[in-house]
C-alpha cells in the first residue's frame, strides 16, 4: 500500500507539477467539452471529461505499436509488480482469474479473465471457488495448461522473500493460513533453489486445488469479504508456471525468462531502455474475451521525455503511437482549446479515480493546546479551508475536479455529500465556540513541488481570514514521507500540523476498503498504513469492521457510505479532488481506452490504421 | 563565492602627489587621496547615473509599503477571482495590476516593491558581514604573520576552493532555510577572497616606517593593526564592498530561485523568477518584471562599483583619460 501510494501520490505530483504550467489563460473553457456540475453522484464521473477512444470503422490487424516514456517498471514480473507501469507491461504476458476490460466507462466493472465465470461463495462468505478456463496454456514447450495449481503458486511468491509484493497488507489477514506462510518464508534464504523448496513444499490452507478438479482453485478467507474478486484482480494474484521457479521473484534473471498465458511474449527486454513484445503463437482467442491483441508488436522505449514524445505523437509518425503517462502540462489547455474549442480529437481527459491530493489534519497534534484532537476545530478549519481556491492551484476544475468526501464517485460506495461548504464566519464562531482562540499551526509542504508550494501559500492566505495562523515547514522530497509523515512520533511530537497527501486505491470498484483500511483505520499506524494523521475513531473503526466483513455488496455499500459520512462528521481530512489524467494518442491510434488501473490504455486492444501501423 | 576576479587591480595610491589627475596641475593644493577620489567619482558620469538608480531602488524599498496602500493590493494578498483565471492562471498587466498578477493572483508590482527590500538587506548584511570578517582575518594573517598567517591563508585556501552552492543547499536543508540562513551562507563563504586582499596590503604596509615607530614606541599590536595599518587598507576594501553587495544579491536571489533561500510567501525576486519559469510562454508578465528589477539592480551596482574603482584607482582612471 505504501509503495503504491508513494507511487501513486509520486506520479500524481509529477501530472499535478505537470499541469500546473498550463497555457492559453482560461480561453479552453469553449464549446464541445462538457463541463458538468461539480456536485459528484455514485455512478458517473464528476466534474469534466473529455474522452477521445477514437473508436469506429473496422479493426486492423497486424503492425507495430510504438509506445514511447520515461521509465521502467518496478519489477518485470506480475506477481510483485506495484506500479501502474508494471501493470499495463503485464497486460500483455499475463492474464488474472478477473480483470477490468478497456471498454469506455466500464473500465472498472470487474470481468472473468482466466475464470470460466462468478466464483462460487459459500453461504458463510468464506470460500471462493474458481474454476479456470481450459485451453489456456503456457508457452512453455512442450506448451501447457494453465492450471490452478499456478495461481496457488503466484500466490505463494507474493511474500517471497527476495522481494515481496508492496500490496500484501490489503489480504495477508484474509487468506486462511496467508500470515503464517508469509512469517515462515520471510525466513527463508533469497536463492532460488530455497525459495522453489519452501514454494512446492509448504502448504497454505486458504490457496489450493479443488481435489475433485485440478482446474478449480479454493480460496479460504478468514472473514466474508465481498470485495475479494475485485482484489483478485491485482496482477499478484497472476498464475505462475514453474519453470519460473529456477529464478529468484523479481529478480533480473527471473525478467529475462518471462513466461506468458497472454497474447504477447517478451521477445527482448533491456532495463531502463526498451522492452519489445511479439505474439504468443499458444494464446488461443477464444480463451480471452479481455485481450484483442490487434498489433502484431509492442515497443515500448523508456527513453523519451514526455515533452518530445508529445511532438511526436501530434506528427503522427508511425514511430510513436502512445507515450506512457500524460500529456505534458504545458501542451493541455492549448490542446483542450485546439480545433476551435472542441478540443483536440486525440486527447483524453479522464479521472484518475484518486483523492489526490487531500488536506491532512495531524489529529494527534500537541501543538496550541491539543486543539487539533478535537474535531471541532477540525471541523472549524473544513469551513474555513477554500476548496475551489486550492484547486486553482491545481490547474482548475477540468483538471482537478473538486471531490467533498471520501470515496471518489467511481468507486463503490460512494455516495456525494458536502458537509463544510465554505464558510469563514461559521468557522469563526465554531473556533470561539471551542475556546480556541489565536491558533498557530505548522504546514509541512515540499518546497521542490510547485503545487504543494502553491497550495502551502493559499492555505495560509484563506485560514488567515478565520484569524488562523499558518506557517510553513519545508521538507526535501525525499524526506516527505520517511521523516515526516510515516513518522508517528513526528506527528505526535507536533513536528507538523497540516500537509498535503494523495491517495490511490489499490483496486477499483468493490474498492472502498482500500481507502478506509489505509487512512482511516486508527488501529494500523504508519508506516504500515497511511493514516498519516493517526486519525482513530471508535465510530470509523467500527464501521470499516462492518462492512469488511458484509455478506452482500449493497449490505457494504451501504455500510461504506456511512463510514464516509463518519469520517467526514469527525473531519479526518480535507479532500480536494479526484483529479483527471491527459492522455494523448496519435490520430493512427483507435480504440483507445483511459485505464485507471494503467494510467495510459489497455496496449492489448488497440489498433492502428493500415499504412500508419509500420515503424 | 568566489569574487576575486572582479578586482584586478588592488594598488592603492597612499601618496597624494603622485597620484594626481590633470585637474591636479590646474591648482596646487594639498588634497587627500580620498578627495581625490571623491573628485573623480563625480565626474564620473556612468557612476552618478547608476547612483540615482540605487537611490531609487532604495526609496522603492523604503516605500514599498506605500505601492501596497496605493493600489489597494496587500504583498500577501491572494485576488482568486479578479487576479486569477478560473483554472489558476495568471491576468496580464491591466489597471487593476499595472504588472499583472502572478500564479497566486497577487499583484506582482507590489511584489517586485517589496521584494527590492529582501534583495537590499540581504546585499548590505551578507557583504557586511563579508567585509568583516575578512578584514579581521586578513589583518591578522598579514599582520601577526609566522604561524598565524601559515594557518589562515591555509584556511583562506580551503575556504575559496569550496563549491558554494552544494554547500549551500546542504546547509539550507540541514537547517530550515530562511533570511538569516542565506546571510549567513553567502557571509561564510565569501569572506575569503577579501581576506587575502587585505593580507596581502597589510604585508607590504607592516614594514613600513610609521609602523616600525608605532611598534617601537610601544603600541600593541591591536592598535597597530585597527589604528594604524586599517585605516591605510580602507580604499581597497571600500571596492570591494561596492562590488560584493550586486554579487550578493544574485547570491541571494540564485538560493532563492534554487528553493534554498527566502521562503514562500515572502516577496522576493529570485523566488518570483522560479515560480514564473513554469509560466514564461503563457505569462510572460510574471518572470519579465522581477528579472528587470534583479538585472537593473545588480547592473547599477556594478557600474557604480567601477566607479569607484576607477576613483581610488589612477591607473584605471589614466587609462579612461
Amino acid at each position: 500500500m505504501q509503495t503504491r501510494n508513494r507511487s501513486v501520490a509520486a506520479l500524481a505530483g509529477f501530472a499535478a507539477l505537470a499541469v500546473v504550467a498550463t497555457a492559453c489563460g482560461g480561453s479552453s473553457s469553449g464549446g464541445g467539452v462538457t463541463p458538468t456540475s461539480s456536485s459528484s453522484s455514485s455512478t458517473g464521473a464528476t466534474g469534466f471529461t473529455k474522452i477521445s477512444t477514437n473508436s469506429g470503422g473496422t479493426p486492423v490487424k497486424g503492425g507495430t505499436l510504438n509506445v514511447l516514456g520515461t521509465s521502467d517498471t518496478d519489477y518485470l514480473d506480475p506477481n510483485v509488480t506495484y506500479y501502474s507501469l508494471g501493470y499495463t507491461i503485464a497486460r500483455e504476458f499475463s492474464r488474472q482469474l478477473y480483470t477490468y476490460p478497456a471498454t469506455s466507462g466500464h473500465q472498472t466493472d470487474l470481468v472473468p479473465d482466466l475464470a470460466t465465470g462468478q466464483p462460487q461463495v459459500s453461504s458463510d462468505g468464506l470460500t471462493y471457488k474458481i474454476t479456470l478456463k481450459s485451453g489456456v496454456k503456457w508457452n512453455t514447450s512442450p506448451a501447457r495448461d494453465v492450471t490452478a495449481a499456478d495461481v496457488v503458486r503466484g500466490t505463494k511468491t507474493t511474500c517471497n522473500p527476495n522481494q515481496p509484493f508492496g500490496g500484501l497488507p490489503n489480504f495477508d489477514f484474509l487468506i486462511e493460513g496467508m500470515t503464517a506462510f508469509c512469517k515462515g518464508f520471510a525466513k527463508v534464504q533469497p536463492n532460488a533453489a530455497a525459495i522453489k523448496k519452501y514454494t512446492e513444499n509448504t502448504p497454505l490452507s486458504g490457496v489450493t486445488v479443488d481435489p475433485a478438479d485440478p482446474q478449480t482453485v479454493v480460496f479460504k478467507l478468514t472473514q466474508p469479504a465481498t470485495y475479494f474478486p475485485n482484489q483478485l484482480a491485482l496482477p499478484a494474484f497472476s498464475p505462475r508456471a514453474v519453470e519460473m521457479e529456477d529464478y529468484v521473484p523479481a529478480s533480473s534473471q527471473a525478467a529475462q525468462h518471462t513466461i506468458s498465458d497472454g497474447p504477447y511474449v517478451v521477445s527482448s527486454y533491456q532495463p531502463t531502455k526498451q522492452i519489445t513484445f511479439t505474439r504468443n503463437s499458444v494464446w488461443d482467442p477464444a480463451t480471452d474475451n479481455v485481450r484483442k491483441a490487434w498489433v502484431d508488436k509492442i515497443i515500448i522505449t523508456m527513453t523519451d521525455d514526455p515533452e518530445s514524445g508529445q511532438k511526436q505523437l501530434q506528427t503522427g509518425t508511425p514511430a510513436a503511437d502512445l507515450f506512457m503517462g500524460g500529456v505534458p502540462s504545458t501542451d493541455i489547455p492549448g490542446l483542450l482549446a485546439a480545433n476551435g474549442g472542441q478540443g483536440d480529437p486525440n486527447i483524453n481527459v479522464e479521472s484518475e479515480i484518486a483523492s489526490n491530493p487531500y488536506v491532512l489534519f495531524n489529529t494527534q497534534s500537541p501543538n496550541n493546546g491539543g486543539a487539533l484532537t478535537k474535531p471541532a476545530v477540525r471541523q472549524a478549519l473544513s469551513y474555513a479551508l477554500n476548496r475551489a481556491h486550492i484547486i486553482q492551484d491545481m490547474a482548475g476544475p477540468k483538471v482537478s475536479p473538486p471531490l467533498t468526501h471520501v470515496l471518489p464517485p467511481q468507486i463503490h460506495g460512494s455516495t456525494a455529500i458536502d458537509l463544510y461548504p465554505y464558510d469563514v464566519t461559521k468557522a469563526k464562531s465554531m473556533l470561539s465556540t471551542a475556546g480556541v482562540s489565536k491558533l498557530t499551526l505548522k504546514f509541512l509542504y515540499r518546497p521542490s513541488s510547485p503545487t504543494s508550494t502553491k497550495i502551502f501559500q493559499t492555505v495560509q492566505a484563506d485560514l488567515q481570514k478565520a484569524g488562523i495562523t499558518v506557517k510553513g515547514v519545508q521538507s526535501p522530497d525525499a524526506d516527505f514521507y520517511t521523516k515526516y509523515l510515516q513518522v508517528p512520533s513526528a506527528a505526535k511530537r507536533g513536528v507538523w500540523d497540516l500537509s498535503l497527501a494523495g491517495w490511490g486505491p489499490d483496486w477499483y470498484g468493490n474498492a472502498a476498503l482500500s481507502f478506509f483500511g489505509p487512512l482511516f483505520d486508527g488501529r494500523v499506524l504508519p508506516p504500515t498504513s497511511s493514516n498519516f494523521g493517526l486519525f482513530n475513531d471508535s465510530t470509523v473503526n467500527g464501521l470499516i469492521d462492518q462492512a469488511k466483513a458484509a455478506k452482500t455488496e449493497a449490505e457494504s455499500n451501504a455500510l461504506w457510505a456511512q463510514a464516509d459520512k463518519a469520517t467526514m462528521q469527525a473531519a479526518a481530512f480535507f479532500p480536494l479532488s479526484d483529479p483527471n489524467e491527459a492522455t494523448y494518442h496519435a490520430s493512427q491510434v483507435h480504440d483507445f481506452v483511459y485505464m485507471p488501473e494503467f494510467q495510459t490504455g489497455d496496449f492489448t486492444n488497440v489498433w492502428l490504421e493500415s499504412g500508419k501501423n509500420g515503424g | 563565492m568566489t569574487v576575486g576576479d572582479i578586482v584586478s587591480a588592488t594598488h592603492v595610491p597612499d601618496e597624494g602627489p603622485l597620484a594626481v589627475g590633470p585637474e591636479a596641475a590646474r591648482k596646487i593644493e594639498g588634497r587627500s587621496p580620498w578627495q581625490l577620489a571623491f573628485e573623480r567619482l563625480r565626474r564620473d558620469r556612468a557612476a552618478a547615473i547608476s547612483l540615482v538608480i540605487i537611490i531609487l531602488i532604495i526609496l522603492m524599498a523604503v516605500i514599498a509599503p506605500v505601492f501596497a496602500h496605493l493600489t489597494g493590493h496587500g504583498v500577501f494578498e491572494q485576488f482568486r477571482d479578479t487576479g486569477l483565471s478560473v483554472d489558476g492562471l495568471p491576468r496580464s498587466p491591466r489597471s487593476a495590476f499595472l504588472f499583472g498578477t502572478d500564479d497566486q493572483g497577487r499583484d506582482v508590482l507590489v511584489r517586485v516593491a517589496y521584494g527590492a527590500r529582501v534583495s537590499l538587506i540581504v546585499g548590505v548584511l551578507a557583504t557586511a558581514l563579508t567585509v568583516s570578517i575578512g578584514t579581521v582575518i586578513g589583518l591578522a594573517a598579514g599582520y601577526l604573520g609566522k604561524l598565524v598567517d601559515t594557518v589562515l591563508a591555509r584556511l583562506i585556501d580551503v575556504m575559496l576552493s569550496l563549491p558554494f552552492l552544494l554547500f549551500a543547499i546542504s546547509l539550507a536543508s540541514v537547517f530550515q532555510p530562511s533570511l538569516t540562513i542565506v546571510i549567513v551562507v553567502l557571509g561564510i563563504f565569501s569572506w575569503s577572497s577579501v581576506a587575502r586582499i587585505v593580507r596581502g596590503q597589510v604585508l607590504s604596509i607592516r614594514e613600513r616606517e610609521y609602523v616600525e615607530a608605532a611598534r617601537a614606541m610601544g603600541a600593541g599590536p591591536w592598535r597597530i593593526m585597527f589604528i594604524d595599518i586599517l585605516p591605510n587598507v580602507l580604499a581597497p576594501i571600500i571596492v570591494y564592498t561596492t562590488l560584493l553587495i550586486p554579487v550578493s544579491i544574485v547570491g541571494e536571489a540564485t538560493l532563492s530561485y534554487l528553493g534554498v533561500g527566502v521562503q514562500p510567501p515572502t516577496a522576493d525576486w529570485g523566488q518570483m523568477i522560479a515560480e514564473a519559469a513554469t509560466y514564461y510562454s503563457v505569462a510572460p508578465w510574471f518572470l519579465i518584471f522581477p528579472s528587470l528589477a534583479l538585472l537593473i539592480t545588480t547592473l547599477a551596482f556594478n557600474i557604480f562599483g567601477d566607479g569607484v574603482r576607477d576613483a581610488f584607482d589612477p591607473r584605471s582612471d589614466r587609462q579612461m583619460g
